[in-house]
């Protein structure tokens, strides 16, 4: 601290990082507030100014809410799914079993991979003709459970089964590091007080870990709503719009699944709505926590 | 003595229920990838057959799938240009984000606050909202549907999560031996250069995993910026092939196309799972 000339090393060590990010993310995302107030049917047409009349549009979207609908439920019901199983891999992980370190690589393994290679893979397995789920049902006799996966009726489900696989092990990896920092003392001590395994978990593993249980709660509000890879691959070429998502049906909007469609500024404006969403689900996570661990 | 053995002898029998489950879920894990793998090595009319039928030629169909996914459907070139890519696009970001991650963890200078926000706030945005603009920008600069663009934009997208990951490394190391070094009289570049960066070598690597691990991967931003076949990546070839199936159904080179882009992430995974999931926290630690 306070050693001269230290401050002159701040402009040329931090000028080519906030270039290179203000130019190619934060202008763009600046300039997208500009373009969702415009109607735009093509890179090469005029943007006529509407004012908020893209979003306007948006309210009496049906898909626009359906996508919106199917996002939030991944995002909730994806949310439990995974923590539930994240919170008890990383409790379970606490007990020193074999084979520890083979476990959590193994779950954590499918966030290393391409999410588009992962969707295929599963828009596979989900198929009714060859695909090993169905024919597997049909195998032990329980051929009366086979649904349509990847139909409009099952696909939500379908999509966010696939979700809590593929993402269970990044929010796992977290919580195990946060448990792994509680002193193994504090459990000494309750053991000797008699206290039963749940307790232990309600009373030390929880509180010890909420801040770390914050955070992951916060990165996965952010990044659920931004899945885009796994669901169009798991639907792909042709997703129908009864199975869009928000970010399917930008992406559709924006430049079209196969067929071009160029409605910038629609796309855009949605884009915006995804960013307010965003915004908003990490104010309810934060505030939900907060409240909680003052209460405690 | 005897009940010590038998509470420890309790103790594994109620882990009995946990394993049952690990073991389950890496069986479907295990499942899934092994049952990929084997059906890169049979005919699509195996393929279509039953879905746990063996393949009865395998070396064959593998050949045929392989060769096919390699040569006809362009991914050898794919390939190429998803190396070139990430291998740029993870020097860059990281020769651009440790200079600065180490000026705001380790530098008090009015406004440091501010630009640390300014940074972190990006892992908020959304690629969708930056689709549109983005495009337009790289049309205007004559690097749109190039692996420039592609590149310069990679760069700029990662670089809120790797200052993020690197100031949190930075900030865990002492500041000893940056003090004792200014007192011998070394410049402020050469602390950094040859003191700091040398201790940085875990948080170095760790950043340049996350971001092969992210770029090699990516694929909505490639496919809104990349049109021509001979500049595609590996998400974009899978995608090609996949999009091109409407017509030939071929499902089998499909499955070997994919097993090709895995390869390289299961190795590096292998080698590195440690060190890819410790990194998951180290921007998080205060």
């Amino acid at each position: 601290m306070g050693r001269r000339g230290r401050q002159r090393l701040v402009g040329p060590f931090i000028l080519p990082a906030l270039i290179l990010y203000t130019l190619f993310f934060v202008y763009p995302a600046l300039e997208a507030f500009r373009v969702s107030l415009h109607d735009w049917t093509g890179f090469g047409g005029n943007m006529v100014y509407i004012g908020l009349g893209n979003y306007k549009e948006m309210l009496k979207d049906n898909i626009f809410w359906g996508s919106l609908w199917r996002t939030l439920f991944i995002s909730l019901a994806g949310g439990i799914g995974i923590f539930a199983l994240a919170m008890f891999f990383a409790a379970i992980f606490q007990r020193n079993l074999r084979g520890r370190k083979f476990f959590r690589a193994l779950i954590f393994f499918p966030n290393v991979v391409p999410g588009f290679g992962l969707g295929l893979i599963w828009q596979f397995i989900y198929n009714n003709n060859w695909g090993p789920l169905s024919g597997l049902l049909q195998l032990v006799g329980l051929g009366a459970l086979d649904r349509v996966w990847l139909g409009p009726e099952h696909i939500i489900q379908s999509l966010t089964v696939a979700v809590i696989w593929t993402y269970v092990g990044y929010y796992m990896v977290i919580l195990t590091a946060g448990i792994d920092k509680i002193p193994p003392s504090y459990y000494e001590a309750a053991i000797l007080d008699g206290a039963s395994e749940w307790k232990m978990f309600f009373t030390i593993t929880l509180p010890m870990i909420w801040d770390v249980l914050a955070v992951a709660l916060a990165l996965w509000m952010v990044g659920s709503l931004k899945i885009f890879d796994l669901i169009i691959a798991t639907t792909f070429p042709a997703p129908p719009t009864s199975t869009y998502t928000l970010t399917i049906y930008i992406w559709a909007t924006a430049v079209g699944t196969y067929t071009p469609v160029f409605r910038l500024g629609y796309a855009t404006a949605m884009g915006v709505v995804l960013l307010i969403l965003v915004v908003v689900a990490v104010g309810i996570t934060r505030f939900l926590m907060r409240r909680e661990a003052i209460e405690y | 003595m005897a009940t010590r053995t038998t509470v420890s002898w309790r103790y594994r029998l109620r882990n009995v229920p946990y394993y049952a489950f690990l073991f389950l879920w890496a069986a479907v894990t295990i499942f899934i990838f092994l049952w990929l793998i084997e059906s890169s090595f049979k005919t699509n009319r195996e393929v279509f057959g039953s879905a746990f039928s063996l393949p009865a030629t395998p070396l064959q169909a593998a050949a045929a799938n392989y060769g096919k996914a390699w040569k006809l459907a362009h991914m050898n070139v794919y390939f190429t240009n998803s190396v070139l890519v990430t291998a740029v696009s993870v020097l860059f970001v990281v020769a651009v984000s440790a200079p600065a991650a180490y000026a705001l963890s380790r530098v008090s200078f009015p406004g440091n606050t501010l630009v640390t926000y300014y940074f972190i706030a990006g892992m908020g945005l959304p690629f969708q909202l930056i689709l549109v603009p983005l495009f337009v920008l790289l049309t205007k600069l004559h690097i749109a549907d190039s692996l420039q663009g592609l590149i310069l934009t990679y760069i700029g997208v990662s670089v809120p999560f790797t200052i993020l990951l690197l100031t949190g490394f930075f900030r865990t190391l002492p500041t000893e031996l940056e003090d004792a070094a200014a007192i011998d009289g070394c410049s402020e570049f050469a602390i950094f250069w040859r003191v700091m960066m040398p201790l940085s070598g875990p948080g170095i690597i760790t950043a340049a995993i996350f971001n092969f691990v992210h770029i090699w991967n990516e694929f909505l931003l490639a496919m809104l910026i990349i049109r021509s076949d001979n500049l595609r990546t590996l998400p974009l070839g899978i995608m090609n092939i996949r999009y091109s199936m409407q017509y030939t159904a071929d499902w089998a080179a499909l499955f070997a196309a994919i097993v090709i882009v895995l390869i390289p992430n299961f190795l590096v995974y292998l080698a590195l799972s440690e060190r890819v999931m410790s990194g998951l926290t180290l921007g998080m630690g205060k």
